[in-house]
């Protein structure tokens, strides 16, 4: 049992699931990705735009949607946010 | 929101590195750690999508829709997960909470058995698995 009464309690205690997910990657490295997220999302965007049956533009869609939250991460960082 | 299947569409997968897909997954998981379960959902589920065999992705998914209860969902997550990486510990012992969850006890008994060779095998330094584990264990002796 750990002696650190006063502490915030483990993650583990918190949710044994979540502390299981494994912990693999950098955020950090995550800003020097910028530009070529952006590229990446104008292509997607356009690929989505083409896109010839629902399966492809899901999966546009749902490119698009990761794409969105990094990159609002990413500006909201650099301006001094989270 | 559709749990997608693991396949691979060529132009995807090659846009990112296998760095950048573990980047973006670390950036999913500190949500999921900060409860900002909205956005760590689109991200996971893009990731689901570009980054097919990435398995600690469909985890993350699977985290998701056991928290809402979505059972069945977080089953195909989990198994999406082994398919990718059939010898992780932390996807099998995913499946055993979410067999136990839904009271199969048959698949749990058999994951749960893989896990603890690995541990004995000493293949498993891992402290929050080994404690995951015998949580797991516990509960499936309860129900024995």
């Amino acid at each position: 049992m750990s002696g650190n009464i006063g502490g915030p309690p483990e993650p583990f205690s918190l949710s044994p699931l979540l502390a299981l997910l494994p912990d693999v990657g950098e955020i950090g490295r995550l800003e020097s990705l910028v530009s070529s997220l952006y590229a990446r999302q104008e292509k997607v965007g356009a690929l989505k735009a083409e896109a010839t049956d629902k399966e492809a533009e899901r999966r546009c869609a749902a490119e698009l949607a990761m794409l969105r939250q990094i990159l609002e991460w990413v500006t909201q960082k650099s301006e001094g946010g989270e | 929101m559709e749990t997608p299947s693991p396949k691979r569409p060529e132009t995807s997968r090659r846009s990112y590195t296998a760095d950048e897909v573990a980047d973006i997954y670390r950036l999913g998981k500190l949500w999921l750690e900060t409860g900002q379960h909205k956005r760590a959902e689109a991200l996971l589920h893009g990731l689901n999508e570009v980054a097919s065999d990435f398995a600690p992705a469909w985890l993350g998914t699977a985290f998701l829709r056991a928290q809402r209860g979505e059972y069945e969902e977080a089953l195909q997550a989990t198994k999406n997960a082994l398919r990718a990486e059939s010898n992780m510990p932390e996807a099998m012992l995913y499946l055993v909470a979410i067999a136990l969850t839904m009271g199969d006890l048959s698949t749990a008994g058999t994951y749960l058995g893989e896990v603890r060779e690995a541990i004995e095998a000493g293949t498993i330094s891992n402290q929050h698995i080994v404690r995951f584990y015998k949580m797991q264990l516990a509960r499936y002796q309860a129900r024995g």
